[in-house]
């Protein structure tokens, strides 16, 4: 598939820039304005919360740092970047079988599909604004191998893919959790900067992992999630 | 239904935003609206809640349109962002409603309350119409703001209920003609049907078009 963001122009003079064209697609994908209707998740978040797991500015970091890392180590990274290496070597086959594992690998249906609506949304937004062809058709449009599709397509760098999904999933929880807990704008962008700085160091093992590594074991989150589904009152679709 | 991002769009319904603050009456148009026209027009409702569905499913209790023609969003705390700068989800909900009803005329969108500032984008809605209502304090329309000026149609409900909270609603109308211009409003109270039959003269003629439809063959 033909990437189609633009390129800086050449005037036969070495410039710096000409290395850097993939961030703005990057930066445009990663942008918490991208209408994809992230604003209406919270992840599990508000499950999280209403079972009183998290409770304040403190116990949100613990659950940034342990649960959500974990989940993006164990799961999205990984995904995304098999997503990338398929959709390079355009292997349409794999992209479906992963989008699958995906959905597979996520015991709450909540969390499965929205993850999806999110995917979908976001591969709706590419085809219609950077990408002139049609694009493949997914099982499930599952964002993290949308995403791995998306920057593979766009000539960002794997690594910076699984940044901007990590960016993305915690930009999002934190935006929600101003909604749900007494925390302020202050004490979530130092979170958020803490939870972006502990997933750094482990971008290269998720490089690499073997299907039979895929997966997470965390019952209350699973279960908080699945609760959430049947509240009687709730702010936010998952 | 073809969920892939790039699938044809069919034939557009007409699409109207109906929003106002928490309270104004905008379940109650949705349900006049259907009353006077579900069986006569293809049409289908879309509500957006803040934490539930309960718009959609009051208007499912009243039986304004059979249950399938009525989708409840969920907005995420955040209602103005799903009608204006994030409409995805609704965008969503517009495709299942026109995968689901071949022919589908006429689409309304309501918004989950919101502040004064909450207008539709107009990449999701044709025709816009704002409902306030008196018991929200009779300065509102002198605030002024996008939807009080720019909406298709201004609704001032509940006017029965002006004298009992001092509310003057001659000045109301003095403001909405200072801040719309030419653009229509009307003073109503949809529950004991004060200016209903000019709102459906209004509707016929601004959003159906009924007076340049024809049945003669092109």
């Amino acid at each position: 598939m033909a990437t189609t963001h633009p390129q800086p122009e050449s005037d036969g003079i070495e410039d710096p820039l000409n290395d850097f064209a993939w961030i703005a697609p990057l930066l445009h994908l990663s942008d918490s304005a991208l209408p994809v209707g992230a604003y209406a998740h919270s992840a599990g978040l508000e499950g999280v919360v209403q079972m009183g797991m998290v409770r304040d500015a403190e116990s949100l970091g613990r659950f940034l740092m342990r649960d959500v890392a974990h989940s993006l180590r164990q799961i999205d990274l990984p995904l995304v970047a098999k997503a990338h290496a398929a959709a390079l070597d355009a292997r349409e086959d794999e992209l479906a079988r992963l989008d699958r594992l995906s959905w597979a690998l996520r015991p709450s249906r909540q969390i499965r599909e929205a993850t999806s609506t999110i995917g979908r949304q976001q591969l709706r937004v590419y085809g219609e604004t950077w990408s002139e062809e049609k694009l493949l058709t997914l099982p499930h449009f599952q964002a993290p191998v949308v995403i791995g599709m998306i920057a593979a397509y766009s000539d960002i760098p794997v690594r910076g893919a699984l940044l901007s999904l990590a960016y993305q999933t915690y930009s999002g929880l934190v935006q929600a959790s101003l909604k749900l807990l007494p925390v302020g704008p202050q004490a979530t962008q130092k979170l958020l900067h803490e939870a972006l700085a502990g997933i750094l160091p482990h971008l290269n093992d998720c490089l690499n992992r073997s299907d039979d590594e895929l997966g997470s074991f965390n019952p209350v989150w699973d279960i908080a999630a699945s609760r959430h589904e049947r509240a009687p009152a709730r702010m936010f679709l998952s | 239904m073809d969920s892939s991002p790039n699938s044809p769009t069919s034939r557009k319904a007409i699409r109207v935003g109906i929003g106002g603050p928490v309270g104004s009456g905008k379940s109650t148009l949705c349900l006049k609206l259907c009353e006077r026209y579900g069986t006569t027009r293809n049409m289908a409702v879309i509500t957006n809640d803040i934490y539930t569905q309960e718009d959609a499913k009051m208007l499912i209790r009243h039986s304004a349109l059979p249950e399938s023609r009525i989708l409840g969003v969920e907005t995420g705390g955040c209602p103005h962002t799903a009608i204006r700068d994030d409409i995805s989800m609704n965008l969503d909900a517009v495709e299942v409603m026109q995968s689901r009803f071949d022919g589908l005329e006429l689409i309304l969108i309501e918004s989950g309350g919101d502040n004064l500032t909450a207008v539709f984008s107009p990449e999701l809605a044709d025709v816009f119409i704002y409902v306030i209502d008196v018991t929200e304090g009779d300065d509102i329309p002198r605030k002024g703001g996008p939807a009080i000026a720019t909406s298709d149609l201004l609704i001032v409900n509940k006017v029965e209920l002006a004298q009992y909270v001092g509310a003057d609603v001659e000045q109301m109308k003095e403001d909405c003609r200072a801040k719309r211009g030419d653009r229509t409003f009307l003073m109503t109270d949809l529950k004991s049907g004060i200016a209903l039959e000019k709102l459906f003269a209004w509707f016929d003629r601004e959003v159906l078009f009924t007076d340049v439809e024809t049945t003669a063959p092109i």
